[in-house]
């Protein structure tokens, strides 16, 4: 198998995550955080150094800011429902993934004011564009870091200025860039930082989480047990314990914890150094076959190693499907649950084939994927 | 005798601990007694009663609330503020 679909969810993880999950299960399979036996300390222990070592990756001070959540779009939701009320302006971008859209075409129903600030042709979205649409009652910014369909890298850190200048809060979708480009989120000036497990941290599905800056209180998305407080009728007033309701996914952090720690030792830096060498590559391959029409920028230093494309003539969905049969390519056709970025991109009636590299992929994987497309494209229209 | 210093919740308890560790200081992690009427279900920090200070100027340095100090007697516990 030539596994092409890492934004999807990274495959395969290292061999230490699937070890992880067994041994908190055999070994540590209290609740952290509940009991105070020795199983469900041991537990905790092990879903606080997650907290850590995602601190130490994100450049968070204080772990106890790090919120575990099932996955990116829960995150993103107690992100956004936590921060907008009725009356409240929100910024966002024509690049959006669809757990972004739609939690803001929801709360608009309820009086929230959305704004879309387009993207240019290849996806990236301009700080210009944003500013004109700020406004005095504007209380927040989200923007998807690289585009889940196309790559394209947003300029994360330039907004973030803006945002914090004119005291805006500004929400980060990390989904395709947590761990694989470097996130400073005091150096970035993010306010609220929504990142999968499952994806470039090389955790388990299942995973996921959210920074919260420690000036911002948020509504929560869940009410309940948090293990804290417990002769209190209202969520706790601390972070993480007030988003934190319910029993954690700790084999899954122990998991997601094997994966950040891959990464602490290898360095994000040198993953991404890996990933855009291979993206050149993939590009560049991309480029020299006839009737493919490749999507996003042409410079892999403006991008991820999520590559859209389309063979003229082919419908993408049957021929992601002939790559699985034929050629074992796994990757992913459609419209990416990103039918904004689609539309800017002119494909929101085709869709797209993806191939998207991950911290593990090879050049072989690459090569593989273009000969499968190589072949594919020759054999004609279909 | 060992002393109690009893916290909201276990990540509070965790990221304390770890703090002192960094610092060279070694202390346990409880659940607290029911008994200590301390809001509830929490949890404490365990430790000799000469880190007591250490404990308090961890606890200023992170900014996170001390619910209660005790110390354990043959009666019960002891609160020491």
């Amino acid at each position: 198998m030539t596994y092409l679909d890492n934004a999807a969810t990274s495959w395969p993880k290292p061999p230490a995550v699937p070890a992880a999950m067994r041994g908190m299960i055999e070994h540590a399979g209290g609740n952290p955080g509940r009991s105070g036996h020795r199983l469900a300390m041991k537990a905790g222990e092990t879903v606080y150094a997650c907290r850590e070592n995602l601190a130490s990756l994100f450049g968070v001070s204080d772990p106890l800011r790090i919120c575990f959540t099932s996955n990116a779009t829960e995150s993103l939701n107690l992100a956004i429902k936590g921060s907008l009320e009725p009356g409240d302006h929100v910024v966002f971008s024509a690049m959006e993934h669809n757990s972004v859209w739609r939690p803001l075409r929801e709360l608009e129903r309820c009086g929230v004011r959305i704004s879309m600030v387009p993207a240019g042709a290849n996806g990236i979205v301009h700080c210009d564009s944003i500013v004109s649409q700020l406004r005095r009652d504007t209380r927040l910014i989200v923007l998807i870091h690289a585009s889940n369909v196309n790559g394209a890298l947003n300029p994360v850190e330039e907004v973030g200025r803006i945002a914090r200048d004119r005291n805006v809060r500004f929400l980060v979708d990390a989904a395709q860039t947590a761990g694989m480009v470097p996130i400073d989120v005091e150096a970035m000036k993010i306010d609220l930082l929504a990142f999968p497990g499952h994806k470039g941290l090389l955790g388990p599905q299942g995973t996921g989480g959210l920074y919260v800056h420690d000036s911002i209180r948020l509504q929560p998305l869940k009410h309940g047990g948090t293990g804290s407080d417990s002769d209190s009728p209202v969520q706790p007033e601390f972070a993480p314990d007030r988003y934190e309701s319910g029993t954690l996914n700790t084999p899954g952090i122990a998991g997601l914890n094997e994966g950040v720690k891959y990464l602490l030792r290898h360095g994000v830096a040198e993953v991404q150094r890996r990933e855009r060498a291979l993206t050149e590559r993939l590009l560049a391959g991309l480029a020299e076959i006839q009737h493919i029409h490749v999507y996003g920028p042409a410079n892999a230093g403006e991008r991820t190693g999520v590559i859209s494309f389309n063979i003229e003539g082919r419908d993408p969905v049957v021929a992601a499907d002939e790559l699985d049969r034929t050629f074992d390519i796994a990757c992913r056709a459609g419209l990416h649950c990103a039918w904004l970025a689609h539309r800017t991109q002119g494909t929101d009636q085709t869709g797209t084939v993806r191939f998207s590299l991950g911290a593990l992929s090879t050049e072989q994987d690459v090569d593989a994927g273009l000969a499968a497309v190589r072949t594919l494209a020759q054999k004609g229209k279909r | 005798m060992r002393c109690l210093v009893v916290y909201a919740s276990l990540n509070q308890v965790h990221r304390l601990k770890r703090h002192i560790y960094r610092g060279g200081l070694y202390v346990d992690m409880v659940r607290a007694p029911q008994c200590l009427g301390v809001r509830g279900c929490s949890f404490a920090l365990a430790c000799d009663p000469a880190l007591l200070p250490a404990i308090r100027d961890a606890s200023k340095e992170l900014a996170i609330e001390i619910r209660g100090v005790f110390t354990e007697s043959p009666d019960g516990y002891v609160s020491l503020r």
